[in-house]
């Protein structure tokens, strides 16, 4: 029997981004509200759960940070089971956590922030989008990117199993390790990703760069936020995506607090509004002021231009240089910019690329020694890395049996929520002026919020792949008087 | 005491399931392939997310043809698009929520109806229409043919390895009917469901075939 029916994308799983705009008496915004559909009941579902099974379950959380979840995971049962992995496991987890860094910036930088950078943000509406991008950078760019990402989610598969659902880590190590032969195989794919990571800072620099329109829009006030700044750094400062302390910077870049991963609660509080399912963390130290930024608001944001801007240096030579490129473009550190997030991606980029190759280049990452079994007996643990996205916390309880007894993540887009929240109102506030509302005005929120690349996993593995995004905006009395939506027919 | 984790498609997980050489995939594209591809999208952790893999493998083992590969995935866009690289065929099965549909009922998906993303806003935002002529422009071997089936769900947001009762019970007339119909695609020369290509494609309603 066949029946034809219209298909409503309203009603697909993805769900909509709703923005909720309040104008006041005089026709401006009072307020915006951005929300997104959320999962419900993870830590829930975690509970009684052995937790080795989180290293397994978490990267399932989400089809985007995977190797994200896999790896603050397996930090947390390192802690949990107070064990520290031998110098080679450490390695490796190292090279498959910046392999994954490497290629997922990538994508985000052709794929998503292309768009707005590549094209312009005023480029006709149907040449926004990837087609478009390549159509600009061209086909063999296009398929540099496709070939160096498909080299090294070829090792990673080898090496973790899966790329997406990771076997790869496990308390005290790792479960496989690398022989001479695919160490020498791999050192050639990081000397392309170097390679690549590197021109793509080229074609940044001659298509955004020499272009005053384009820069002008990086450096463009509308985009800007003074907030606080967290990420992860090395013992001397300098970005680490893998392990490290947490830094965090004042507006003005100096040091605030830094901090280890077990303190992070001493730290950070989570704040509620009755209009979200998100919680919006903050800065105990600096405290809730609102959705404002400036000093005396202990709103932060991580993500690369956080981690750029919270370190005093890159880990890594050709990337230093880019770092220092940047700054002095962007008129100092820290640069509050938030287009700059794509920028400083491409930076983090090349690091991540450079460090693959300096860990292949020592020959300890083929030792025999993978692992340390765990004998304690498990509390607590506590495990961070720097996601692609920002700081990734994963906090695990469990009894004597190693069964888990409370669970609590805050994962990057958390951090990011109130920043984001803030980037939509600021975007919105700009195109409605006494009543009268910009066309142009989800173009301009959606470049708010797309510089974060923030992961909202309802949209996961959607069909369409896209999340329509709706403004409803209500007069001062909250009557409805204007519905805009986006990607809807 | 929870349910013990058990991921939905170790039934037929991808590392086990045809599938030495499916663990081969990103990197590895042109070794050792079935003539098509099935693959479950969705998330075994999300109560009735997990429709699509499981759907998905319970047609591959009715199908039992060592010319057809099975893959679950829980991401789109590019990702999608890498996964049914050098595969003929394509047939992709996914969770969809529609507002009059009751749990379990199968959709033929019309691929017009997936229309590009021209403004992706997250790294997953990339539909599979345009991930497919991405691919086709960058000269990869994209399938000659594409078939989306969906199977309508209650709930695929709440953490839970259990999906509802109605969709588990309808699990497998679901898989027999998709099934039957799969393995005529495979079996015509060139497939009935052409990929549209973004530039040729027009909005249309989106048929459905209920099965």
């Amino acid at each position: 029997m066949t029946q034809r029916i219209t298909i409503n994308p309203i009603t697909r799983l993805e769900g909509h981004g709703k923005i909720e705009i309040f104008l006041n008496a005089a026709g401006d915004v009072e307020r915006a509200f951005f929300q997104v559909p959320e999962l419900r009941g993870f830590e829930t579902f975690c509970l009684g759960r052995p937790a080795e099974e989180m290293a397994t379950i978490t990267p399932r959380i989400c089809g985007v940070c995977p190797t994200a979840h896999h790896m603050a995971s397996i930090k947390a049962l390192d802690d949990l089971w107070k064990v520290e992995p031998p110098p080679t496991a450490k390695k490796l987890r190292e090279l498959a956590y910046n392999s994954f860094m490497f290629e997922d910036h990538l994508l985000h930088f052709y794929f998503l922030g292309g768009p707005d950078f590549v094209l312009g943000h005023e480029a006709p509406k149907a040449e926004r989008n990837i087609l478009g991008v390549i159509n600009k950078v061209g086909l063999e760019v296009a398929r540099k990117l496709i070939q160096i990402r498909k080299d090294v989610r070829g090792m990673l598969e080898t090496m973790m199993g899966k790329v997406i659902h990771p076997v790869f880590g496990l308390p005290g190590g790792v479960s496989k390790g690398m022989t001479n032969e695919e160490r020498a195989e791999y050192l050639k794919i990081a000397e392309r990703a170097v390679e690549f990571a590197n021109f793509s800072l080229k074609v940044f620099e001659s298509i955004v760069l020499r272009n005053d329109k384009l820069l002008g829009l990086v450096l463009d006030e509308a985009f800007v936020h003074k907030t606080y700044y967290m990420g992860l750094v090395d013992k001397k400062n300098r970005v680490n995506f893998y392990d490290g302390d947490v830094r965090v910077v004042h507006p003005n870049g100096k040091e605030l607090e830094k901090f280890s991963a077990r303190e992070y609660r001493e730290h950070i509080a989570e704040h509620v509004e009755p209009w979200s399912y998100v919680t919006f963390p903050y800065l105990k130290k600096v405290g809730w002021s609102g959705f404002v930024d400036g000093p005396s608001s202990g709103i932060y944001r991580v993500a690369p231009l956080a981690r750029l801007n919270v370190c005093e240096g890159m880990a890594t030579p050709l990337a230093q240089s880019e770092h220092n490129r940047m700054f002095a473009a962007l008129g100092g550190k820290p640069a509050h910019q938030t287009l700059a997030f794509h920028w400083a991606r491409l930076v983090e980029a090349l690091q991540a690329a450079e460090r693959m190759r300096e860990l292949l280049e020592d020959s300890e990452i083929t030792g025999p020694e993978i692992r340390i079994c765990p004998t304690a007996t498990p509390a607590e643990g506590v495990g961070i890395v720097e996601a692609p996205r920002g700081t990734l916390i994963h906090h695990y309880w469990t009894d004597a049996n190693g069964l888990l007894t409370k669970v609590n993540l805050i994962v990057a887009t958390n951090h990011n929520a109130a920043p984001i929240a803030m980037s939509v109102e600021k975007a919105a506030m700009g195109s409605i002026r006494h009543g009268e509302v910009d066309e142009g005005l989800l173009n301009k929120v959606e470049m708010a919020f797309r510089a974060y690349d923030p992961c909202h996993a309802c949209a996961t593995h959607t069909l369409p792949g896209r999340m329509p995004l709706r403004a409803s905006i209500h007069d001062h009395q909250g009557r409805l008087i204007r519905l805009l939506s986006k990607d809807e027919p | 005491m929870t349910d013990s984790f058990k991921p939905k498609s170790d039934s037929g997980d991808v590392s086990t399931r045809r599938r030495e050489g499916m663990t081969e995939l990103a990197g590895r594209v042109n070794q050792q392939k079935g003539r098509a591809i099935i693959v479950g999208l969705g998330n075994p952790l999300l109560t009735d997310d997990a429709v699509g893999p499981r759907v998905a493998g319970l047609v591959y083992d009715i199908l039992s043809s060592p010319d057809v590969d099975f893959r679950e995935l829980a991401a789109g866009g590019v990702e999608l698009m890498e996964t049914v690289l050098g595969y003929k065929k394509a047939v992709i099965i996914d969770a969809i929520l529609t507002e009059e549909g009751t749990p379990g009922t199968c959709y033929r998906l019309d691929l017009a109806s997936l229309r590009p993303t021209l403004h992706a806003a997250m790294s997953h935002e990339i539909g599979l229409l345009e991930g497919l002529d991405l691919g086709r422009r960058l000269g990869l071997a994209v399938p000659d043919s594409v078939r989306v089936y969906a199977v309508q769900i209650v709930d695929p947001f709440s953490f839970g390895t259990k999906m509802t009762d109605s969709v588990e019970r309808a699990l497998p007339r679901a898989a027999n009917e998709i099934a039957a119909e799969v393995r005529v695609f495979l079996n015509e020369s060139n497939g009935n469901d052409q990929v549209l290509w973004i530039e040729e494609h027009h909005h249309a309603d989106s048929s459905r075939h209920s099965v």
